[in-house]
């Protein structure tokens, strides 16, 4: 039974003095009183700006481009050039950062921005002239009078871009096939979306001042040994580049500690030289506030962080820097409260750092939370498209075990939680690493979370996945255990050294269903690229059961090693063009070896990984459906099947409906759970047999599908087990077509667990569970907990959970004015319903509603 | 009048990592449709003044 002290610590920590259940109180008091603890964070959440995107849209029309960042780089560009290329690019961002406008909003405690306004756009040329062009040739984006000075830009950049110098190493066949977007995501260069896991602990354990110098005392080192007699030139010729990547790291380093304290200036010429009357934390207390800012931003990142407010500050700064200045990078992947937990410990238990009250760091946590939701991405429109109701993958992680079975959780953790809960905002999702072993106030906090419809915290299994990472990519159990979601759904190792870089290091994907449906048609893609984008298997009408395995594993086979082939060169090129050395120097094991922030030679905790989305159970449900009537059934032939997906199934309704009957995965039926297991492991071993740099025991395998069954809909034709093209695929990676799961939540589980999860490095799973149990009823906890015992017992990686009524997600169809709290987990992330399209939006109502209990 | 003049011109002192002689900081006050925010740009000591210029008192 749940802890009844442990609720009331809860509601007496939110000030929430009801008889009510927990998740209906809340859920009301936010509808009567508007989200936020404070008046700062209600004000702060009333003028979000929103900056998110539907449809590769961004949906506030005010947003528009600026080409400030792209005119200063490509400036310094030009005038470093022939300079070594990580030198040239630590110049560029120096001469930005010394150059860019800065500013400070109203009531903001936290600072630092990526754009010379708010609601504009930052373009980043070197990526290629695709990306620029998109937003260029986009008239609701682009203000006319930057057209022509953006399009000289890209002529520039065409012979420097990233894009420039991939292309040189594919061949043109291959392009065509892999810019189709029928086999797979683009190249990361056609829409330059990446990932990382930035280094933060040594930023706010050391400050940058420590870090410089210690790149000085290297090249002072590295200097010392190039004048040894006698000369040797196996060991001194690769410290020229040592010397050179250190050089670039200390221009960086300085260049960020410099662009903090200019924020420090403002935020003191404001306090002290501005009328401050109309602030709602009153002109006094505001004052206060911006000379504390000021304070901060000297101190930090340059030194170590004192206190909460530091360490959030400095972590920041980075964030702005890594993956939004220096580069584009998508995610928010920290161990949340591991690594500010000392700050916070020292700020708020102890008060021996920056003192503040549990309900101030509360305050602030809100407040960074609203400052991720105005984020405003660069990313290409396929990226876009992809991510509906958001403006980026912000996905941070909490919980967990340490390596010794102990609960990582504190007070922090549920801070983080409860915050969420105050400040009701889609973004930034939170994963919360799940085991029965940590404490009920936490997981009753994630709960709660749960129960109010966010979406997250999205579970993964603790024991399961940092078993994964000791077994597969060899990383010391102090390393494995402390793993953060990369992005939706792939651990990556934190802290200060050797994390991950790159997307091409990890992430990316092919698409699941296609592969399936390309052995079907001997590689022709009859209904998006009207095009061969797969390679020839032959004839399926007159297929064994044998050979439509074998084909299927053939089109797997072809499609992964254009997209492994692909990541290789897209990792070789960024390293030769596109340097981050202020990433580098956050990172021990870049300082130590003075290697550069793409380096994936020797990488000691090196993250492999790579994807399917939408994942690839389609596969295994046409597969069932295609066994249980041709060869099982025998009442068709392959050929009557091809006709009628040639056909769209048009004029087949009655075949369709049998095979829509066929045995689907999701209902513990062995039938169609053997087969999805043949898939998962095929698929497996195809990822397992690829070797990447650094990855000897093979890429690490992922399902997923981010929203991409629905909007790849288009691209993905007829499907034998009755979808017709257009609909939306399988959701999640190993999430049961929505509606074919018919036995409950226990059979899903059950068809969950018989996939190879110990192989596998993520499987993610979709659930949707009632509203009145989940909030508005005092037994949901109980319940809940049993279910999760359940999947962890099971050893399943991950699930998920939708808490929202059909009724409601219908209302907000018909009037989204007054819907905008309505939040939907679309798979690896969550949304506000009223950003999604009509057709995610159905596929959300869609989804079985498991009753448990 | 030039932009040194300007009451909202601010002189970044030599040794700052942004110092470059004959330039400064133009801190300016802005709304939008969304709120308030305050703004600086480089700007040139002998540039001739802009539309938000206010005389340096001080």
């Amino acid at each position: 039974m749940a802890s009844a002290a442990v609720l009331a610590e809860i509601k007496q920590e939110m000030n929430l003095e009801t008889n009510e259940p927990f998740g209906k109180a809340i859920w009301d008091k936010k509808l009567k009183e508007g989200p936020g603890s404070t008046p700062k964070t209600k004000h702060l959440y009333k003028r979000c700006r929103w900056a998110h995107t539907a449809g590769g849209l961004y949906v506030d029309e005010e947003i528009k481009i600026s080409l400030q960042r792209a005119r200063l780089y490509t400036e310094a560009h030009k005038a470093n050039a022939g300079e070594i290329s990580v030198i040239q690019r630590a110049k560029c961002l120096e001469h930005y950062l010394k150059n860019c406008d800065l500013y400070i909003q109203d009531e903001e405690i936290l600072v630092g921005v990526n754009s010379a306004r708010p609601a504009t756009l930052e373009l980043y040329p070197e990526g290629g002239a695709a990306n620029m062009f998109d937003y260029l040739e986009d008239e609701t984006l682009c203000p006319p009078e930057l057209y022509d000075e953006g399009v000289e830009m890209v002529e520039y950049w065409k012979q420097w871009s990233l894009s420039a110098m991939c292309e040189r190493y594919v061949d043109p066949e291959d392009l065509r096939v892999m810019s189709s977007a029928v086999t797979g995501e683009t190249p990361v260069w056609t829409h330059f979306y990446t990932n990382c896991i930035p280094p933060y602990q040594s930023v706010l354990e050391d400050g940058l001042e420590k870090r410089i110098e210690w790149c000085e005392k290297n090249i002072k080192n590295a200097k010392a040994k190039l004048r040894q007699y006698p000369w040797n030139g196996e060991e001194n010729f690769p410290l020229f580049e040592k010397i050179d990547n250190w050089t670039a790291m200390i221009i960086s380093a300085k260049a960020v500690i410099g662009w903090a304290r200019r924020y420090s200036r403002l935020a003191r010429i404001i306090a002290e030289d501005f009328d401050l009357s109309d602030s709602v934390s009153g002109a006094n207390q505001r004052k206060k506030e911006l000379l504390e800012v000021a304070d901060i931003c000297y101190n930090v990142p340059a030194k170590p962080a004192r206190g909460l407010k530091d360490a959030m500050q400095s972590k920041w700064f980075c964030y702005m820097i890594v993956q939004n200045i220096e580069r584009y990078s998508s995610g928010y992947s920290q161990l949340e409260d591991d690594l500010l937990w000392p700050y916070y410990k020292r700020s708020v238990i102890d008060k021996t750092g920056q003192p503040m009250t549990r309900a101030e760091a509360i305050e602030l946590i809100e407040c960074e939370r609203l400052k991720v939701c105005e984020r405003t991405v660069t990313k290409g429109r396929w990226m876009r498209i992809i991510h509906p109701g958001i403006n980026d993958l912000h996905i941070l992680s909490i919980g967990g075990l340490d390596e010794n079975g102990n609960d990582m959780s504190t007070d922090l953790t549920d801070a983080i939680l409860e915050a969420a809960l105050n400040i009701h905002t889609n973004e930034p999702s939170i994963a919360f690493k799940y085991s029965p072993k940590i404490n009920e106030k936490t997981r009753r906090l994630v709960y709660e979370c749960v129960s109010q419809g966010y979406g997250f915290p999205s579970i993964k299994h603790h024991e399961r996945n940092t078993k994964h990472s000791i077994e597969k990519h060899d990383w010391p159990p102090e390393v494995a255990a402390r793993w953060a979601l990369v992005l939706c759904m792939a651990p990556g190792a934190t802290g200060r050294y050797s994390t991950q870089h790159s997307r091409n290091e990890g992430g990316g994907g092919i698409d699941g269903p296609n592969q399936g449906l390309l052995a079907l048609w001997d590689g022709y893609d009859d209904w998006f690229s009207k095009s061969q984008v797969g390679v020839h298997t032959g004839d399926a009408s007159k297929f064994t059961w044998e050979e439509l395995l074998k084909a299927v594993r053939t089109q797997i086979e072809n499609s992964a090693q254009l997209m492994f082939m692909n990541k290789e060169i897209t990792s070789y090129a960024e390293g030769k063009r596109l340097e981050s050395p202020f990433l580098a120097i956050m990172d021990d094991w870049n300082v130590e070896e003075g290697v550069g922030a793409y380096e994936r030679y020797n990488k000691p905790y090196t993250n492999t990984w790579s994807s399917y989305y939408p994942g690839p159970l389609a596969i295994a449900d046409d597969l069932t459906a295609i066994k249980y009537w041709i060869f099982d059934k025998k009442k068709y032939t392959m050929a009557q099947l091809l006709e009628a997906l040639k056909a769209n199934w048009n004029g087949y309704e009655e075949m369709r409906q049998e095979f829509l009957s066929a045995p689907k995965f999701g209902n513990d039926d062995d039938y169609a759970d053997e087969i999805a297991r043949w898939v998962f492991d095929t698929s497996t071993d195809v990822w397992e047999t690829v070797k990447m740099l650094g990855a000897p025991k093979g890429v690490q395998h992922i399902a997923q599908s981010v929203s991409a069954f629905v909007t790849r809909g288009p691209m993905v034709g007829a499907e034998p087990f009755g979808r017709r093209h257009g609909e939306p695929t399988h959701d999640g990676g190993v999430s049961p077509y929505m509606g074919l799961d018919k036995k409950g939540p226990t059979a899903v589980l059950k068809s969950v667990s018989k996939l190879p999860h110990d192989r596998m490095k993520g499987n993610q799973l979709n659930q949707r569970l009632p509203v009145g149990l989940m909030r508005e009823s005092e037994k949901g906890f109980d319940v809940w907990t049993a279910y999760m015992k359940t999947w962890h017992d099971l050893g399943i990686d991950h699930v998920q959970f939708n808490v929202v009524r059909t009724e409601d997600m219908r209302a907000a169809q018909k009037e989204p004015e007054k819907w905008d709290h309505l939040i939907v987990r679309i798979a690896g992330y969550s949304a506000r319903f009223i950003s999604l399209s009509k057709l995610a939006q159905d596929s959300i109502i869609s989804r079985t509603v498991q009753e448990l209990g | 009048m030039t932009c040194k003049d300007c009451k909202f011109f601010y002189p970044v002192a030599e040794g700052e990592f942004d110092y470059e002689q004959g330039k400064g900081d133009c801190v300016n006050a802005l709304q939008d449709s969304k709120g308030k925010y305050w703004l600086v740009r480089k700007a040139k000591e002998d540039a001739p003044s802009c539309a938000n210029f206010k005389p340096n008192l001080k």
